[in-house]
């Protein structure tokens, strides 16, 4: 208790001291747990409606709420947002990585353990994490008296005996709900850090060396990614085709086809920045081949920011074929389904989730490259020493995270569609929304391009040739 | 013939194709300031890392007592960094977000030494060293010979055995140079900590007792000890 004690005070320690860079992912951190904290206690409320702590029986606008059969999926799709809140947290911690790496490594050089340092480490993000999980909470509790004092006044949308209330803030949550997600959070957040820090916490001498070995690039890494888009490619043909029987469970089949497809996506991203890279590398425009000699020499760089981006892709295309051909359906026989706008909000609604975990997502790029432009600044300013025109660099900024985007969102979009495909044969119907398929990688193209931009004034600090001065 | 505080012996580590030591062997006696000079690449600072146990060698032994640095786990060879051994680079080993004060008492609080015992021998040690006025500042704020003497101070906060100076004044200018190298050798002298310096720089390898050079990755010459070690 009194070494957790001992690395708690040199944690608070070098927290005070810490630079800019450091309270950034800091506050950033503690943002993503906010987040994580406000969808978590969301999902806790629509958890207890309609149980013997939710008060009475539920009576709400939106009839997503009301039916007991579907709270799980709302449930599922508030928790499943704190996915990529998760990812975001993750891509804060590379922020002033090189800088926390020669942290760690100058406390190893004064003697202490790997463990130890992870440890500090840990506790560092479980502060700023703890931090975050309570202004959630303060969040969602402020929130929940504004929409609940709005709603009394405006008085729902029934009679006086029997509102409909559009949120569900009569219903009570347990205190023990409250305590499960701020204390759970942050030690989600924490166990995810001692993860990530494995190896950041084991060098004494990164302190003391210039240089590190650049990570070789092995061809051979690259193989399961194509491999696992093949065979799911293979499978959904053959159980499209009904070679697999004439009762085929096609959904059994997706069942396969989507985790081979997800695993597929994330394992070719560095594969293809590297291709990209070579090609590009040939260029003869300056830009251009910057672009690609960096994506050849580190494809790894910003493969998990451009990972959640190709998912974002996948699920999005997925959801947009579902969504059209579930509503098409309904839309074709209405005297059946006389209550197509409670389906018509059920999809919004889901469509919203989603949208929401794609702003995070771009956020988490945005954070990527920022983190990028930083670490690298003496090679920037080097470039620019050397007499590379800023706006060269700047492009060059922008094809980084292009060249290796464009073709991995078309891939994952193909993916997307090619999933859902089972799915539209059952039903008989061929027309796949293409064009909204194609509006969504463009979207995303465009989002990640925005967000890139968004980090390039940080360049005119990275280029300036004071950073070719200091260590 | 006295019996070496640490002792390496045919010492090889490889990095990736290259050959940094090749077979280097040297004793560092209890009390002595042992100066390793040579060209640079000479394998010199790999030396000082294995004998630190720093880096674990690919072949051959480092014995400190019965102890086998070699062959001790990585949490030994971090716990010996905070007890029996203290260590001082050219620039980076500071903390810097930590203050003059709390990077000299860190060895200490990392061993579980209460905050308040921490902070008194580290204020006492920054004080030998003439920079208890800086205990305040964080490295980023002090001059390059200030940082080097709170490095010092933190190499000595441990009464350690054992000082591993690599290039300690490679960043400083000639006066601020002496300043550390005197401070250092008079502040060993007086607890009878032994000192391992590597330097290039002929000055500062005569404020050493003995001298060993190396070349190769071994070391080609190694002067003879003195019958008694001057204290």
């Amino acid at each position: 208790m009194s070494a957790l004690r001992s690395d708690a005070l040199l944690a608070w320690a070098m927290l005070r001291g810490s630079p800019r860079s450091e309270r950034w992912r800091l506050a950033l951190t503690g943002l993503g747990a906010a987040l994580g904290t406000g969808f978590a206690l969301a999902a806790a409320v629509v958890a207890v409606i309609g149980t013997r702590y939710g008060g009475g029986p539920p009576s709400y606008t939106n009839g997503l709420l009301n039916e007991g059969g579907l709270r799980p999926g709302v449930i599922t799709a508030l928790l499943l947002l704190i996915v990529p809140v998760l990812a975001f947290v993750g891509q804060c911690t590379r922020i002033g990585a090189l800088q926390r790496e020669r942290r760690f490594a100058a406390l190893r050089l004064a003697g202490a353990t790997p463990r130890q340092v992870r440890r500090i480490g840990a506790l560092e993000t479980a502060a700023a994490c703890g931090v975050g999980s309570l202004a959630g909470l303060t969040g969602f509790l402020a929130l929940r008296l504004v929409l609940h004092a709005g709603q009394q006044a405006g008085g729902g949308d029934g009679g006086p005996q029997q509102r409909a209330l559009t949120w569900p803030t009569d219903v009570p949550v347990p205190w023990a709900a409250f305590l499960a997600v701020v204390l759970g959070l942050p030690l989600l957040a924490t166990l995810e850090a001692w993860f990530t820090l494995r190896r950041a916490a084991t060098d004494p001498l990164g302190a003391a060396v210039r240089r590190r070995r650049p990570r070789r690039f092995r061809r051979v890494r690259l193989l399961p990614g194509p491999l696992a888009l093949l065979a799911a490619t293979g499978l959904l043909l053959m159980a499209m085709s009904r070679k697999l029987g004439p009762d085929t469970p096609f959904f059994a089949a997706t069942g396969l086809v989507l985790p081979l497809y997800l695993f597929g996506l994330l394992t070719s991203s560095a594969g293809m920045a590297a291709a990209m890279g070579r090609l590009a590398s040939r260029s003869g425009r300056p830009a251009l081949m910057i672009a690609g000699k960096r994506l050849r020499a580190d494809p790894w760089a910003a493969s998990r920011a451009h990972t959640a981006v190709m998912l974002a892709a996948l699920i999005g295309v997925g959801y947009l074929t579902v969504r059209r051909v579930a509503l098409d359906a309904l839309r074709a026989e209405p005297e059946h389904h006389p209550d197509l706008a409670f389906y018509v909000g059920g999809y919004n609604l889901a469509g919203l989730a989603l949208l929401i975990g794609v702003a995070v997502t771009i956020s988490g790029l945005a954070v990527s490259v920022a983190e990028s432009l930083t670490a690298r600044r003496r090679t920037l300013a080097a470039l620019a020493a050397a007499g590379t025109p800023r706006k060269v660099l700047r492009r060059a900024v922008l094809l980084e995270t292009a060249l290796p985007l464009a073709p991995a969102i078309v891939l994952s979009a193909a993916c997307g569609l090619a999933v859902t495909g089972p799915f539209l044969v059952a039903r008989a119907w061929s027309a796949r929304p293409l064009l909204e398929a194609a509006l969504l990688a463009g979207g995303l193209l465009a989002a990640s391009l925005l967000a890139t931009a968004a980090s390039l004034p940080l360049l005119r600090y990275s280029v300036h040739p004071a950073q070719l001065r200091y260590e | 013939m006295t019996t070496p505080l640490i002792e390496a012996r045919g010492l090889v580590k490889r990095y990736g194709t290259t050959d940094a030591l090749r077979g280097a062997s040297l004793r560092l006696l209890p009390g002595e300031v042992l100066a390793v000079t040579g060209p640079s690449g000479s394998g010199k600072s790999t030396l000082l890392h294995c004998m630190a146990g720093i880096v674990r060698p690919d072949e051959g032994e480092v014995r400190y007592g019965a102890e086998r640095l070699d062959q001790a786990g990585e949490n030994r060879r971090s716990t010996l960094r905070r007890t029996d051994f203290g260590v001082v680079f050219q620039f980076g080993q500071l903390v810097g977000e930590l203050t003059a004060l709390d990077n000299v008492a860190l060895p200490l609080l990392l061993a579980g030494t209460s905050r308040a015992a921490a902070h008194k021998s580290a204020g006492t040690w920054l004080e030998r060293f003439g920079v208890l006025g800086q205990a305040g500042l964080r490295p980023g704020e002090m001059s390059g010979g200030q940082g080097q003497r709170v490095a010092l101070a933190r190499a000595m906060v441990t009464a350690p055995k054992a000082v591993f100076a690599d290039e300690p004044t490679g960043a400083l200018d000639s006066l601020a140079g002496e300043q550390v190298m005197t401070a250092l050798v008079h502040a060993a002298r007086e607890s009878g900590t032994s000192v391992l310096l590597v330097t290039h720089d002929a000055q500062i390898a005569a404020y050493a007792d003995r001298e060993a050079t190396v070349r190769d990755g071994v070391v080609e010459t190694e002067d003879e000890p003195a019958a008694e070690v001057t204290r």
